[in-house]
């Protein structure tokens, strides 16, 4: 079998597998701080989105439904190109950077609808048990709201970080070396030749991440509803 | 204590409450019937501003919870352009026009906003401080989900500073024995039955020291098994001289407890009296109709 | 895909003139210190490809040279083929292109080329037991673009190869091509591919034939396992004339105006096209030696 003779070979390559180490890097890097930035923006935006209708907040709101509607209205590949090429078209600007930011705002927009939804799901009676007690409506979001809402939250957000990862393989199209890049090099014709057996090795990375992950979130879950003594 | 003074709520186009007056007396247990729709839970949650009202005043002791409305104070009207357009065209009580026909408009000049302003400033108090003195009781408890009993009791008093942690858990723990539930202080809510649930949600009040406590149907979600605790923990704060408000079905309970009862209907209070009087010798045809089908 | 690159460049120009960014801090202009900044697209061994994490290849070398002469520091950035005309026109993110680019009138309007360093003809990459006819001529066999009438060809965007196949098959005198292509109406598939990689793996399969310059054909088939062969790809001579191949010549593109930079670049050209003994240029002699093929 020609194809798992040469998977053989690129797995006891040293130096293919340096590549895709130095790719799983990038990838994990750009992977992670974006999730972080993410969830902060989301968890804003989320925020800005449910609060009253006082006159502060309408521009605020107003920017955050404009923000929500033009980035899940657009490609994520067309998002990174102006990011990169428009936006912090700067000289030697860390591309790590360019990346974290464009995946980073664009996460925000699908996790903030996200905390949105399960701030929703928290009964109307838990902030009126708050406010009536006389805590300012802040104290009883992060209290009382918030630690309700986050279970809700856990499998859509870890949905979003599952697709996260996944979608970052778009940044070789910047120039970047991530996990599909060096795929791509492993592939291209000064080395195997052939682009079926380094991507697939980069997909069951990918699986073996995405898996982790899932692992990973199903265990929070469970720690969750365990403190929950339900 | 509580003065309500011409409180109306819409919801949209649904007027709910059309205009009432009622006050609150100090040691006074009120309760509050009437049919469902009628507007009492509204009422009540107008004392507290859970609910907004779209005009009107609320009144705790001598400050003003609720915003000023401009149509009870003469003296604000005046800063109207409305009036001053008004007098200038010779009109003689530009006043009692402007309060009858509601003519007030959304904006009235520097003047006017200054006027509610300072009005508010001099007689005003933060909604948050006033509530810390209104503790409310809810008809589906909303204990909150996340946290023990001793937490749900705690937090308030700790957060806004009016105890340390350590007083708030000893007058909680001291709340629980009154209740006999002291050994659910590490428990979470949801491991309670609906009278222990709604036991702890009076006594989460009572831990802020309120001055009053409203109580919105406490008994309305509760299996009939369970009503009783409930009504005994609420009679015997009443004994004690609590000031209580209290939207309720058990007119039983009503009679024996409330020193006053308000019967409301189509949003403005139909009758209102002792419970002798209510309950023996009802005057109002709908508070009789009303009567004849739950008692 | 190409206007929605000129539309962001555009933008990204708007933004920086409008920012005055301090992105320009003369690193093209004159002055000792400071980088050039070289776009290029990473996947054309021999002239630029990776070695492990790092992009080396021929013109990597060249543009080494040139960073010597004007005591700067050659970065490099990797990035979409199709991108790199327009970000050297813009200016903003790099100096100058290289990466295998053959002079093209459109490309010339945009942006300054040095002096051609290199001479390619296009290949075409053939799966093993492809039935297109080929052709001999004073020893080189060769095919002619007839003989692709009717298959699926495939080239790698944006390439001259794209170019010249995309002309073939869709020029007529009447249409905005103004020539008549040799495939016109033959049926013939054009499907142009991220990467030429990814269309040698499609070869024999969906694909019948690859169009591609000489030196990627050759290293292609050489490193491939699966029997690929190539074929230089000629033009059918006039009537009694000799059939001709398709030619191209290779140079690197500048920011139109930066002279220092394309002066450097010419200089250092003019030294490696100079033959030795052998008649072989030093450009050459890199050329076989990326290509594992020196001595």
């Amino acid at each position: 079998m020609d194809f798992f003779d040469n998977i053989v070979r690129l797995l006891t390559t040293e130096k293919y597998m340096d590549m895709i180490y130095q790719g799983l890097e990038t990838t994990l890097t750009v992977s992670i701080f974006a999730a972080i930035l993410g969830l902060l923006i989301g968890t804003v935006v989320a925020i800005v989105g449910i609060s009253g209708n006082s006159k502060w907040m309408l521009l605020p709101k107003l920017i955050c439904k404009i923000y929500v509607t033009v980035i899940r209205g657009t490609p994520m590949a067309l998002q990174l190109f102006i990011m990169a090429y428009a936006i912090f078209a700067i000289r030697g600007f860390p591309q790590e950077i360019t990346a974290i930011v464009a995946f980073g705002i664009n996460s925000g927009a699908y996790v903030s609808e996200s905390i949105r939804a399960g701030i929703l799901s928290v009964d109307i009676g838990q902030t009126e048990a708050g406010r009536a007690l006389g805590l300012s409506g802040a104290t009883t979001m992060i209290r009382i709201v918030i630690p309700q809402a986050i279970k809700n939250v856990i499998p859509a957000i870890g949905n979003e970080l599952i697709a996260l990862i996944k979608e970052t393989s778009i940044v070789s199209m910047i120039g970047m070396y991530d996990l599909t890049q060096a795929a791509k090099i492993i592939g291209s014709g000064t080395n195997m030749a052939s682009y079926i057996v380094p991507m697939s090795v980069a997909a069951c990375f990918y699986l073996a991440i995405v898996y982790i992950l899932t692992f990973g979130i199903k265990f929070i879950e469970k720690r969750l509803r365990a403190g929950d003594k339900r | 204590m509580i003065s309500v003074k011409k409180v109306t709520k819409k919801f949209g186009k649904l007027t709910v409450l059309r205009g009432v007056d009622c006050e609150i007396k100090k040691g006074e247990q009120v309760a509050i019937i009437g049919p469902s729709g009628s507007g009492k839970s509204t009422l009540l949650r107008c004392m507290n501003l859970l609910e907004i009202p779209s005009g009107g005043e609320v009144w705790l002791e001598e400050s003003l919870i609720s915003a000023p409305d401009p149509y009870l104070h003469p003296e604000i009207i005046k800063e109207s352009s409305t009036y001053k357009t008004l007098t200038k065209n010779g009109a003689e009580d530009a006043c009692e026009l402007i309060v009858n026909e509601r003519k007030l408009k959304r904006y009235e000049g520097l003047g006017f906003s200054g006027a509610l302003k300072s009005y508010t400033a001099e007689h005003g108090i933060g909604i948050n401080s006033a509530r810390q003195k209104m503790g409310m009781v809810f008809q589906h408890f909303n204990l909150f989900n996340n946290m023990t009993v001793i937490q749900n009791l705690t937090l308030a008093p700790v957060q806004l500073k009016l105890k340390t942690k350590e007083e708030a858990e000893a007058k909680a723990m001291e709340l629980l024995r009154r209740i006999g539930l002291e050994d659910k202080r590490d428990e979470y809510p949801s491991k309670l039955s609906g009278g222990q649930k709604q036991r702890v949600a009076i006594i989460r009040a009572l831990a802020m020291d309120p001055d009053v406590i409203l109580f919105d149907e406490p008994t309305s979600a509760l299996d009939p098994e369970m009503v009783g605790e409930v009504l005994d923990l609420m009679k015997s704060l009443a004994k004690e001289g609590m000031t209580m408000v209290i939207v309720t079905h058990e007119m039983g309970f009503a009679r024996e407890v409330a020193d006053r009862v308000l019967f409301i209907d189509e949003g403005v209070i139909k009758e209102e009296g002792p419970p002798s009087e209510i309950f023996d010798n009802p005057k109002n045809p709908r508070l009789k109709d009303f009567l004849s089908k739950v008692l | 895909m190409k206007k929605i690159i000129s539309l962001i460049l555009a933008l990204a120009m708007m933004l920086a003139l409008a920012a005055c960014t301090p992105a320009d801090n003369g690193d093209n202009g004159g002055g000792e210190g400071g980088s050039i900044y070289v776009q290029t697209n990473a996947f054309f061994a021999p002239f630029e490809y990776y070695d492990g994490t790092e992009i080396v290849g021929v013109d990597v070398e060249i543009m080494e040279k040139v960073g010597q002469k004007l005591g700067k520091d050659i970065v490099w950035q990797d990035g979409d083929f199709g991108i790199i005309i327009d970000t050297v026109k813009v200016g903003q993110l790099a100096d100058c292109g290289a990466a295998g680019l053959t002079v093209t009138d459109e490309r010339a309007a945009k942006v300054d080329f040095s002096t051609p360093y290199y001479t390619s003809i296009q290949y075409v990459v053939l799966p093993a037991g492809s039935d297109i006819a080929k052709k001999t001529a004073s020893g080189v066999e060769y095919i002619v673009w007839e003989a692709l009438a009717g298959k699926t060809i495939a080239t790698q965007t944006d390439t001259t190869g794209w170019i010249y196949t995309d002309g073939e098959i869709n020029a007529t005198a009447d249409n905005d091509y103004g020539y008549d292509g040799v495939l016109y109406g033959t049926g013939t598939t054009h499907q142009p591919m991220d990467n030429a990689d990814v269309a040698a793996d499609a070869l024999g399969t969906t694909v019948d034939a690859l169009i591609i310059d000489e030196l990627p054909a050759k290293y292609l088939t050489s490193n491939s396992t699966k029997g690929l062969t190539c074929y230089p790809l000629y033009y059918s001579g006039a009537e009694g004339e000799a059939d001709s191949p398709v030619e191209e010549e290779y140079a690197i593109c500048v920011t139109k105006g930066n002279t220092e930079l394309l002066t450097a670049i010419n200089e250092v050209l003019a030294e490696l096209l100079v033959e030795d003994a052998n008649g072989q240029t030093q450009i050459e002699k890199m050329v076989m030696q990326h290509m594992g093929m020196s001595n």
